[in-house]
C-alpha cells in the first residue's frame, strides 16, 4: 500500500518535471533508408521540416522490409511514426494494418500530389509517394557505341556474357518479369514463355542488389542490362562512362511512399511531416538529390536533372510501367520459385 | 559458501540466459512457423514441399558440395600454412606479421571482402588481366557465376578459422613425443603421419567442422559470386524472408538446413572420434 | 682392443653466447650404469640430447661402438631413450605405443605386437596392452616408457630423469627394480639425475657435471671420499671445508688452526681446501682422545633429523658440521664448551 502511493508519488513529480521539458524539444522518428536515400530525406524534408517547426527528426534506418517487420511487431505503440517505404511493401503494411489514413484536412498538401502518387484503398488513404524512380536500360558508353532503344537489345549476340537483370531477391526482379511479359505480350497466367526468353539471355549476373549492379557495371562485368535511374545516374555523376535510357517499351517503375503509423502518439507532428514532404521544395530537391520523378505536381527542375528522371529526358510520369502490386505480390512466391527451378541452375 | 553457490549460479546463469533468449528463443520462433501454415493451424506441409521435391535436394546438394569443396580447400591450404607458422617461422615479429594479416580480414565485411573478389574475378579483372597477359588464356575465364567463383570467395574468407585451429593443435604437440617417435627409429614423413598429424586431427577436425558450417550457412559470398546463377540453399531461406514473406515456408527451408547440417557434422564426428580414439 | 661402447670426445655446444658443454669426454663401456649428475642447467641434459641426436653438438665427436654418429639423425641411431615425461603417444594403447619401435624396425604387426607383449611383461605390465597412456597411473606410465625404450634391446639406453615424476617411496622402489632390470638386460645405461642419492645408489660410475663441465668420474664411493674439486665436496653429501695452506715444514695450517698433520696428497696451489664428512666429525665433551686431531669449539645448534643428530659448532670463524648417530651426550646442547676431533687421515686435500 505504502509502496504503491510512493510509487505515485514518483511518478507524478517525474511526469511533472519532464512534461514542460518535452513540449519544447518535442521529436519525431521516421523510418527510411539508408545510405544516399536517407541522407536526401534528411536534407530535403526533415531539415526543412525542422526549421518550420522546431521539431526533431531522428532517422531509424533500415530497408522496407525491416521497417515493416518493427512496424508489425510494435503494433499499438510505435515507436516510429512516420514510415517510407517502397511500393510493393506499402500494399503489405496496409494488409498486416500498421498505416494509418491520410487525412486530406490534417496534410493540406495532399492536393498538391499527382492523382496517382495517391494511394487509396476503399476510403483509406494510406500511402502517398514521395517520388518515382525506374529501371530502364543502363549502358557503358565506351563499350557500347549506339545507344540501345529496346529491351530486346539485351539478347544481341554483341552483348554475350555482359548483360545483367535483376534477380527476384531484389524488389525489382519479380515486377521486372511481369513487365517483360507484358511488353511480349505473354498472358499472365502462363509464364513458360517468358523465362524460355530469359533462359536464353546470355548475362553476366543476375544482381539481388542495387550495389551489386553497380559494381558489375563499375568493374566492366557488366556492359549493358537494366538499373535504376538513380544508380546510373550516381554512377554517371562519378565520371563513370555510363548512359540511361528508356527503351521504347518504356520503363518499369516504382516509387518511395510516406506512411503515416497507426498509433502514434504525434500524430500531429507526424502529419506536418508528410505535409513538408509534398511541398514542391522538397520534392525538387528529392529530384536533384536522388533523380526521383516528383510526385507533386508543378515541380520544375534544372534540365540536367529533368534529363535524369525516371521517365527520361522527354517524358512524363505516364510513360512509366507502374504495376499494381497487389497483383504482383500474388504472382511473387510462383515466379520467385521457376525463377529458382529455370533460371538459377546451372 | 552461499556467496560461492551465488557467484556460480550467477556465471551459469547468465550465459544460459542469454542462450536462451539470443539463440533458443528466436530457434523457437522459426521452428513453431516451419510447423504452422498461413493461419497458424499445424502442419507439416512446408516440409513435404521441401523434402517430396528433387529440386530441394538438387540445392542441398550443390550447398553441401560447394561446403566439402571449400573445406577440403581450406584444410589443404590451411594445414601448411598453419604448420609454417607456428613451427618453421622462428622470427617472432614475422610470426606476428603473418597472424595479423591473416586475422585483420575477418575485421571487414564478408559484403566488402566479396565485392572485391568480384572486381579481382570479373571479366576484366586483375586475374583474367594478368593470364591474358601472360598469355595463358585468349578468351577472359569466367569466375563468377561458377562454382569455381564461389569456392574461391569462401575459401578466402574461412582460411583464417581453420588456420588458428590448427596452429592451436600443432603448437599443443608435444615436440618430445616427436623425439620419441624419431628415437623409436622413425623417419620424419613416419613422425608425421603415425604422432603429430594424428594428434592435430582433434584440432583440424574442428576447424573443418566450423569452416564446413560457415560454408554451407554462408549467404552473402555465394550470393554476389554466384552472380544470380547458382543457387544455394541459404538464397533460398533469405527469398522467403526478404522478398516472398513465406516466413513458414522459410522457417522449414531453415530447420531442414539445421538439421542436415548437424547431421552431416555429427557423423563426420563420429568418423573422426573412432580414428582419433 | 674392441672400441668401448660409448665414446665422446671433445664434445662442445653453445646456446647462443652460453656454453652448455664444453670439451667433454666420456666413455661408457657394455652393461655399464652411468649416472650424469649435477644441479640443474650443469648441461647433463644437453649431453644426452647430443647422444641421442636431439641436438647437434658445435664440435667433438659422438662414437657408439666406434662408429661415428655425431652427424646421424636420431632415427639412425642404435639407442633408445626414456623421456622425463615419458612421452607416450597418447592416442596409440599402450601395445601399440610398446610395438611403435619394432613396426619401425620393419617387424611385422604380429611379430611387433609379441615382442612387446615381452618387453611388457618385461616390466610387469602384461595386463595392460589395451589400455591407453591416460588410463595409467604415473608410475604405469613411466613402465611403458621403459617397455617401449627396451623392446628394440638397444645396446645403449639413455634416461632422463625418468624416475623424477615418482614419489619418495615408489621412486626408492623402481630404482631397485630399474637396477635389477639393467643387470639382467645387460644394456648400458645413461641415467641422468639431480639427485645424487640415486646416482649413488644405481650407478656403476657417476659423472658429475657443473657449469657444462664434467668435474669428476668415478665410482661414487670414490667420489664421496675423494671429491676432485671443491664443486664436487659441496655438491655430493654434506662437507666440512676449511680453507688451508701447507706449511713450510710440510704441516697444515686450517681455518682452525694448525695441525700437526703431514698430508698424504699434496695438490697444487696455495688455496687449498680440506674435505672433512660430518661423519668424521666427533664430539669431545670431555677433552682430547687419542688419534684425534682436537679443537675447542662451542656448540651453536643441535639438529634433529631423525635417524640422527648434526650439531654445528663454532671455531673462531669456522662452522664444523657433526653428524652424531646413536645417543648424543647429555653435555652437548646449545651453549656448551667442548672439543670437536677427527682423525688426521680423514681430511682429504683439494687444491684449485
Amino acid at each position: 500500500m505504502k509502496h504503491s502511493s510512493y510509487l505515485a508519488a514518483f511518478v507524478l513529480c517525474s511526469t511533472a518535471l519532464t512534461q514542460p521539458a518535452y513540449a519544447q524539444s518535442q521529436s519525431i522518428t521516421v523510418g527510411w533508408y539508408g545510405g544516399n536515400w536517407g541522407d536526401a530525406f534528411r536534407a530535403c524534408v526533415a531539415e526543412p521540416f525542422t526549421k518550420a517547426t522546431g521539431i526533431s527528426v531522428s532517422a531509424e534506418i533500415g530497408t522496407s522490409t525491416v521497417t515493416l517487420s518493427k512496424l508489425q511487431q510494435q503494433k499499438g505503440s510505435p515507436t516510429i511514426d512516420v514510415a517510407w517505404m517502397d511500393g510493393g511493401i506499402s500494399e503489405l503494411a496496409l494488409a498486416a494494418d500498421v498505416v494509418d489514413n491520410l487525412d486530406a484536412g490534417a496534410i493540406s498538401n495532399l492536393s498538391n500530389a499527382l492523382p496517382e502518387s495517391v494511394y487509396k484503398s476503399g476510403s483509406t488513404t494510406y500511402a502517398v509517394s514521395t517520388g518515382y524512380y525506374s529501371l530502364g536500360l543502363t549502358y557503358n558508353t565506351k563499350e557500347v557505341k549506339e545507344a540501345p532503344t529496346s529491351w530486346n537489345d539485351l539478347w544481341k549476340k554483341e552483348f554475350e556474357d555482359t548483360v545483367t537483370i535483376p534477380s527476384p531477391s531484389n524488389s525489382a526482379g519479380v515486377p521486372f518479369i511481369m513487365f517483360l511479359s507484358q511488353i511480349w505480350s505473354v498472358p499472365e497466367g502462363d509464364l513458360s514463355e517468358t523465362f524460355k526468353k530469359i533462359k536464353d539471355l546470355k548475362a553476366a549476373l543476375f544482381f539481388d542488389s542495387s550495389g551489386a549492379a553497380t559494381n558489375a557495371f563499375q568493374s566492366g562485368e557488366a556492359v549493358i542490362g537494366a538499373h535504376f535511374n538513380v544508380g546510373a545516374w550516381d554512377m554517371a555523376d562519378k565520371g563513370l562512362p555510363i548512359g540511361f535510357v528508356v527503351p521504347k517499351e518504356g520503363a518499369w517503375a516504382t516509387d518511395a511512399r510516406l506512411h503515416l503509423v497507426k498509433g502514434t502518439s504525434k500524430k500531429e507532428a507526424a502529419q506536418k511531416f508528410i505535409n513538408q514532404a509534398l511541398t514542391p521544395e522538397s520534392s525538387a530537391c528529392l529530384a536533384e538529390k536522388l533523380y526521383l520523378g516528383p510526385s507533386v505536381k508543378g515541380v520544375q527542375v534544372k534540365a540536367d536533372v529533368a534529363r535524369k528522371l525516371p521517365w527520361g529526358e522527354k517524358g512524363s510520369v505516364k510513360d512509366l510501367k507502374l504495376f499494381d502490386w497487389v497483383n504482383i505480390n500474388e504472382q511473387r512466391s510462383k515466379i520467385v520459385d521457376t525463377w529458382n527451378r529455370e533460371i538459377a541452375r546451372k | 559458501m552461499s556467496t560461492t553457490a551465488r557467484r556460480v549460479s550467477l556465471l551459469v546463469g547468465l550465459p544460459s540466459l542469454f542462450f536462451l533468449a539470443f539463440f533458443l528463443a528466436p530457434m523457437t520462433v522459426v521452428a513453431l512457423a516451419s510447423l504452422t501454415d498461413a493461419s497458424g493451424n499445424l502442419t507439416f506441409v512446408n516440409y513435404a514441399r521441401i523434402l517430396l521435391d528433387q529440386y530441394h535436394w538438387d540445392v542441398l546438394w550443390v550447398t553441401f558440395r560447394i561446403g566439402a569443396i571449400t573445406t577440403i580447400a581450406c584444410v589443404l591450404i590451411g594445414y601448411p600454412l598453419a604448420w609454417y607458422l607456428v613451427r618453421i617461422v622462428d622470427w617472432r615479429p614475422w610470426r606476428r606479421v603473418c597472424v595479423i594479416l591473416l586475422i585483420v580480414p575477418l575485421f571487414t565485411s564478408n559484403i566488402v571482402r566479396s565485392f572485391g573478389w568480384m572486381v579481382l574475378l570479373g571479366r576484366n579483372g586483375l586475374v583474367n588481366d594478368s593470364l591474358q597477359t601472360l598469355g595463358l588464356i585468349e578468351r577472359p575465364i569466367r569466375f563468377i557465376g561458377i562454382e569455381l567463383g564461389i569456392v574461391i570467395g569462401l575459401v578466402y574468407i574461412l582460411l583464417p578459422f581453420i588456420v588458428l585451429a590448427v596452429g592451436n593443435s600443432v603448437a599443443d604437440v608435444d615436440p618430445s613425443l616427436e623425439q620419441a617417435s624419431a628415437d623409436l627409429g622413425a623417419r620424419p614423413a613416419t613422425t608425421f603421419w603415425t604422432v603429430t598429424f594424428p594428434l592435430c586431427l582433434p584440432g583440424l577436425m574442428a576447424g573443418a567442422v566450423m569452416v564446413f558450417m560457415l560454408a554451407v550457412s554462408a549467404y552473402v559470398t555465394p550470393a554476389l559470386l554466384s552472380g544470380g546463377r547458382i543457387t544455394v540453399f541459404s538464397m533460398l531461406i533469405f527469398q522467403q524472408y526478404s522478398s516472398v514473406f513465406d516466413f513458414n515456408y522459410g522457417g522449414a527451408l531453415s530447420i531442414t538446413m539445421l538439421v542436415l547440417t548437424l547431421v552431416l557434422v555429427a557423423t563426420a564426428g563420429r568418423v573422426g572420434a573412432t580414428k582419433g580414439a | 682392443m674392441t672400441a668401448p661402447l660409448l665414446n665422446i670426445t671433445k664434445l662442445s655446444k653453445h646456446f647462443g653466447r652460453q656454453a652448455a658443454l664444453s670439451d667433454v669426454n666420456l666413455e661408457v663401456e657394455q652393461g655399464e650404469f652411468i649416472a650424469l649428475l649435477g644441479p640443474s642447467g650443469c648441461g647433463k641434459t644437453t649431453l644426452l640430447r647430443c647422444i641421442a641426436g636431439f641436438l647437434k653438438p658445435d664440435s667433438g665427436s659422438i662414437r657408439i661402438t666406434g662408429e661415428d654418429v655425431t652427424r646421424l639423425p636420431p632415427y639412425l641411431r642404435p639407442l633408445n631413450t626414456v623421456f622425463q615425461n615419458y612421452a607416450l603417444f597418447p592416442h596409440m594403447s599402450v601395445e601399440d605405443n610398446v610395438a611403435y619401435g619394432p613396426r619401425r624396425r620393419g617387424a611385422t604387426k604380429k611379430d611387433a605386437l609379441s615382442q612387446a607383449a615381452d618387453a611388457l611383461e618385461l616390466v610387469g605390465l602384461s595386463g595392460f596392452a589395451g589400455r591407453f597412456p591416460r588410463q595409467l597411473s604415473g608410475g604405469q606410465q613411466q613402465r611403458v616408457a621403459l617397455a617401449r625404450a627396451i623392446v628394440n634391446r638397444p645396446k645403449l639406453l639413455l634416461l632422463d630423469e625418468p624416475l623424477s615424476a615418482l614419489d619418495l617411496k615408489l621412486r626408492k622402489r623402481v630404482q631397485i627394480e630399474l637396477k635389477h632390470l639393467q643387470e639382467k638386460l645387460g644394456i648400458a645405461f645413461v641415467f641422468v639425475t639431480h639427485d645424487q642419492e640415486e646416482a649413488l645408489t644405481m650407478a656403476d660410475r657417476v659423472v658429475v657435471m657443473s657449469g657444462g663441465r664434467i668435474e669428476q668420474v668415478g665410482r661414487g664411493e670414490d667420489i664421496y671420499r675423494a671429491p676432485a674439486t671443491r664443486f664436487v665436496a659441496d655438491f655430493i653429501g654434506e662437507a666440512n671445508l676449511l680453507p688451508c695452506s701447507i706449511l713450510p715444514d710440510g704441516s697444515l695450517m686450517t681455518s682452525v688452526g694448525a695441525l700437526s698433520v703431514r698430508p698424504k696428497l699434496r695438490p697444487k696451489g696455495d688455496n687449498l681446501v680440506a674435505v672433512l664428512r660430518p661423519e668424521q666429525v666427533s664430539l669431545l665433551p670431555d677433552g682430547a682422545m687419542e688419534g684425534l686431531s682436537t679443537v675447542p669449539a662451542v656448540v651453536e645448534d643441535v639438529i634433529h633429523v631423525g635417524s640422527h643428530v648434526m650439531v654445528n659448532a663454532r671455531v673462531g670463524d669456522t662452522v664444523i658440521t657433526s653428524r652424531v648417530s646413536g645417543q648424543l651426550p647429555a653435555q652437548v646442547v646449545k651453549g656448551a664448551r667442548l672439543h670437536v676431533g677427527f682423525r688426521p687421515d680423514d681430511l682429504h686435500l683439494i687444491g684449485d
